[in-house]
């Protein structure tokens, strides 16, 4: 349904149609009315009604009434000159009878193309076309047969012009209707769609100045020649082009020129009488008008069945695209699935195969093709299959592959394969095999895992153990060893084949082996890593019966097969040795730190021995003098006596001190010397002497020496070990204070105490003070305790120390023997 | 009033210098234990004093020292005896004006005492 761009109430818009219709019809009369002043052979008014009842409805019939009775009554009220001047009532009568017969013509041709010519949408098709031609010429019957009688009743037309009358107006009409109506129509209806401007107003203009030629022009040569049907081509071309659109504007621009000439006699009409030349001009513009409308609709039609065929096969073009699309979609689902399969299956180095046993076809998935290293998709049969197994395997599969298929049910195995390249591969190979009913194989399908790089990896774990300079046994939970490394070989002298076949208790001293079992089974119940028997001496057992010593650590496994236990086992010989000669640089350390002692004492003596050297050359030089004096006077010798008495005895006593002082060293320098009965506190007065004879700080020392038994004791070594706790006194007080030493017996023993007043020994410095070579002195041993209790304990005493932050006190503890002669002298005082 | 004061703890060492000095016609006193030392040297006013290094309680440095502080012993030329120190290091050390090194020989001493008396405190290094 075409929808009127023009809108107006019904009164209005019949009231518009009214004045239009009127206007064209007076001129159209005034114009062309040439046998009767109210019957024109060009009466565009037709078409302008029926466009107009057509687009905006048949209720616009009175502007039609009005607009016709107007111009009717006007040209009837003023007739051409020689016309009988009509009275008002008649006019008015004719009028309306002649207006009445142009609405009859309007509503029923209107009625008809709203009916079966597609309305506003006229002309769209061949059919529509036919309908709307078929109004236009039935519609004007009734108008001009009204006329025609209405104009001989009131007197205004002789009856025999009746016939006349009527041929001119129903001619009149038809050709407005045919001319003006289709044109009015489509271009109210809708805007034309020009697609080709040039194409379109190319044609226009052609077919104008065919026309103008043809009808207006009144050339010489072409005077009246009878040429119409020149326009035909012109109207076909536009109709068939520029759809109705196009040709109602041809046919208006013929119909507008051949009118024009016609009027003005010349064109090819002008050969007739005046008003046949109308009406042949008529019938050529109905036949002009026809001819474009059929084919303007039949080319509509055309392209809109076009359109439609077209709009049809792009249904199916997409129905069809849509069924390809949802079976490439299916399609890319299944690949997809396909590609993710052997994804999985390359990254999981997993191939697979199926074998179709009644069809014989055999198919390897692509990650299966890349293990055995052969191209995808070729044909592949079972002995291709063993062809590509390691010669040494081959005959193994084989046979496990046929009693599968003998026996149905699944199999395994473990193989290389050796690819088309030369390499060889890992292979574990999983497979199963399917029965009917009848117990017959029909199918066979299975999987193959590359496990080179596994194998690869375990011969790398392998490697190591072998070449790691400790031997490794792993022994389970009842003890059995399960594996042993090379080391473990050579350590405990077994073979590989033979350890396997023992327990760990065989590898201990027989001495050991029910303890260790113990040991084992507490292992167990609490397993941790942890080192074994650190500080003992832990020997292992070869199997020539020698033992060697040895270091271990275990470490729980965790297995399939239970609880294990990993010890690794160190050969600690060389250690052991190594140990040996660090414990004699030890001792002979110790030897130096006693040739150090003597150095320091040597030095010491060394002022000791000058102080009475100084005075026995003093002394005699004083006796020199003495004597030299008497006898420069003459004195008697004898009377000199008294006067060198005192510096001889005083030489005397220096040469006594001097020999006292070698004595001393000489105990203390004998090196090893054998223990011999003596006095203990005499010892101790000789070593207080020899000390401060040697030492060079301020401390002073205050001794109490109770009477001892005689007693056996190396002297020298023991009065080291006095000097050394002299030593440390001083050196505790800073290199002066008092050191208090008291000997005496005390609960059965000789007691050697020896007490300083310093700070006392710190907490950290406690803990290793009797570890060799430690010393809080910067130029110390750190021998002095440990050689001093080594010495104590070697006479079967002891030494310890007591330490406050008053000072601290070291005691020497000696066993006292039976006396064994003699008793011994009493005690001897000493400074 | 003695002219030269002898310092040691060593009796034998003291008395044997001390009579010495004597028989070469000195005036000599003795003391033994080092606190007697000032006031020996204050009651006596020695011109030279024999002192020993290392003597219970002393404190060398210190002993020295005050002596140099009173006015009324500072002219006194103070001479040590020692039996361990570099002679040179010993008196560059503690700024005396001579040190003999034991055991000395008695002649020696003698002549040397003689020169030192001659030049007074401070006029000398240390010899």
């Amino acid at each position: 349904m075409v929808k009127a761009p023009l809108r107006l109430g019904t009164p209005l818009a019949s009231l518009a149609l009214a004045v239009v219709y009127a206007a064209a019809a007076y001129g159209s009369l005034r114009l062309f009315a040439l046998v009767n002043a109210q019957a024109s052979p060009v009466w565009p008014p037709t078409g302008i009604a029926i466009a107009a009842l057509v687009l905006w409805g048949i209720r616009l019939w009175p502007g039609v009434l009005a607009g016709a009775f107007v111009a009717n009554l006007l040209v009837a009220l003023d007739p051409l000159p020689g016309a009988t001047q009509a009275s008002l009532a008649t006019a008015a009568l004719s009028s309306l009878a002649i207006a009445g017969g142009n609405v009859i013509e309007a509503v029923a041709a209107a009625a008809i193309v709203r009916s079966k010519g597609g309305g506003g949408a006229c002309c769209r098709s061949a059919t529509a076309a036919a309908w709307f031609i078929a109004a236009a010429l039935l519609a004007p019957v009734a108008s001009a047969s009204v006329g025609a009688a209405t104009l001989v009743a009131a007197g205004q037309a002789a009856a025999a012009e009746a016939g006349t009358v009527w041929l001119t107006w129903w001619l009149g009409d038809v050709g407005g209707a045919l001319v003006v109506a289709p044109f009015a129509i489509a271009w109210m209806a809708a805007p034309p769609r020009i697609i080709r401007a040039t194409e379109w107003l190319g044609i226009q203009a052609a077919a104008a100045t065919a026309a103008v030629l043809v009808f207006v022009a009144d050339l010489e040569v072409l005077r009246n020649a009878p040429l119409s049907f020149l326009l035909l081509p012109f109207v076909a071309w536009s109709a068939m082009r520029l759809q109705l659109h196009g040709v109602a504007v041809t046919v208006a621009l013929v119909a507008v020129a051949a009118t024009a000439g016609t009027v003005a006699r010349v064109g090819p009409f002008a050969v007739l009488p005046p008003h046949a030349a109308l009406l042949a001009l008529q019938a050529y513009l109905a036949v002009v008008a026809s001819t474009g409308i059929l084919l303007a609709s039949t080319s509509a039609e055309n392209r809109h069945t076009q359109a439609e065929l077209k709009g049809e096969r792009t249904e199916l073009e997409r129905r069809v695209l849509e069924r390809t699309l949802a079976i490439a979609a299916k399609q890319a689902e299944v690949e997809f699935a396909r590609k993710g399969l052997e994804e999985a299956q390359a990254m999981a180095h997993l191939g697979s195969w199926t074998w179709d046993v009644p069809q014989n076809k055999v198919e390897w998935s692509a990650e299966l093709c890349r293990i055995y290293g052969v191209p995808p998709g070729s044909e592949r049969s079972y002995d291709g299959y063993l062809a590509l197994l390691h010669p040494d395997d081959r005959a193994a599969v084989d046979a496990t592959v046929r009693r599968a298929f003998a026996t149905g049910g699944p199999f395994e195995v473990r193989h290389r394969i050796v690819r088309p390249d030369g390499t060889t591969r890992w292979v574990i190979g999983n497979g199963r095999a399917e029965q009917d009913a009848a117990g017959k194989v029909v199918r066979m399908s299975g999987t193959a895992l590359d496990v080179t790089e596994l194998r690869t990896t375990e011969e790398r774990f392998r490697t190591l153990l072998e070449a790691s300079p400790d031997a490794y046994v792993v022994a389970d939970a009842a003890g059995r060893i399960v594996l042993a490394n090379r080391q473990a070989e050579r350590l405990f002298g077994y073979e590989r084949d033979e350890l396997l076949r023992l327990a760990v208790e065989d590898l201990v001293p027989e001495a050991l082996r029910q303890r260790h079992v113990g040991h084992r089974a507490h292992f167990m119940a609490a397993p941790s890593v942890r080192p074994m028997g650190i500080g003992m001496d832990l020997r292992a057992r070869r199997k020539d019966g020698s033992e060697v010593p040895v270091e271990i650590s275990l470490s729980p496994l965790a297995t399939a097969d239970g609880m294990q236990v990993f010890a690794a086992v160190r050969d600690i010989t060389d250690r052991k040795r190594a140990e040996a000669e660090v414990a004699e640089t030890r001792r002979l350390a110790a030897a130096n730190e006693k040739l150090a002692a003597l150095g320091t004492l040597v030095a010491g003596v060394g002022h000791e021995v000058r102080t009475p050297l100084t005075y026995i050359a003093t002394n005699a030089a004083l006796v020199r003098l003495r004597i030299e004096k008497a006898a420069a006077t003459g004195a008697p010798a004898a009377g000199i006596l008294p006067e060198v008495e005192r510096p001889l005895a005083s030489i005397r006593e220096g040469v006594g001190r001097i020999d006292r002082i070698v004595q001393q060293m000489r105990q203390f320098a004998k090196a090893e010397l054998k223990a011999e009965v003596g006095s203990l506190e005499e010892a101790v007065a000789g070593a207080l002497e020899l000390w401060r004879a040697t030492h060079r700080g301020g401390t002073e020392v205050e001794a109490t020496l109770q009477p001892l038994p005689r007693m056996r004791f190396d002297k020298g070594q023991v009065q080291q070990v006095l000097i050394n706790l002299l030593n440390n006194a001083s050196e505790a007080m800073g290199g002066g204070g008092r050191a208090t030493v008291r000997v005496g017996p005390d609960r059965g023993q000789a007691l050697v105490e020896v007490a300083d007043h310093g700070p006392g020994i710190p907490p950290d410095v406690q803990r290793r003070v009797w570890d060799p070579f430690f010393t809080t002195k910067p130029e110390g041993t750190g021998l002095g305790l440990s050689v001093s209790r080594r010495i104590v304990e070697a006479h079967g005493g002891s030494l310890a120390y007591e330490t406050s932050s008053r000072g601290t006190t070291f005691r020497v503890r000696l066993p006292l023997e039976p006396p064994a002669g003699p008793p011994g002298s009493g005690p001897e005082g000493a400074a | 009033v003695s002219e030269i004061l002898i310092a040691d703890d060593e009796r034998q060492v003291a008395q044997a210098t001390a009579e010495l000095l004597q028989a070469y016609g000195h005036s000599v006193a003795t003391v033994n234990d080092a606190p007697g030392i000032l006031a020996a040297m204050r009651r006596e006013h020695p011109r030279l004093v024999l002192q020993d290094v290392r003597m219970p309680g002393l404190d060398l440095d210190a002993h020295l020292g005050a002596i140099r502080a009173d006015p009324e012993l500072a002219g006194t030329v103070v001479i040590l005896f020692t039996a361990t120190m570099s002679v040179h290091e010993l008196a560059r050390l503690l700024g005396c004006d001579g040190i003999v090194e034991k055991p000395y020989v008695p002649e020696e001493l003698m002549q040397r005492v003689e020169e030192w008396l001659r030049r007074g405190a401070g006029t000398a290094p240390a010899g």
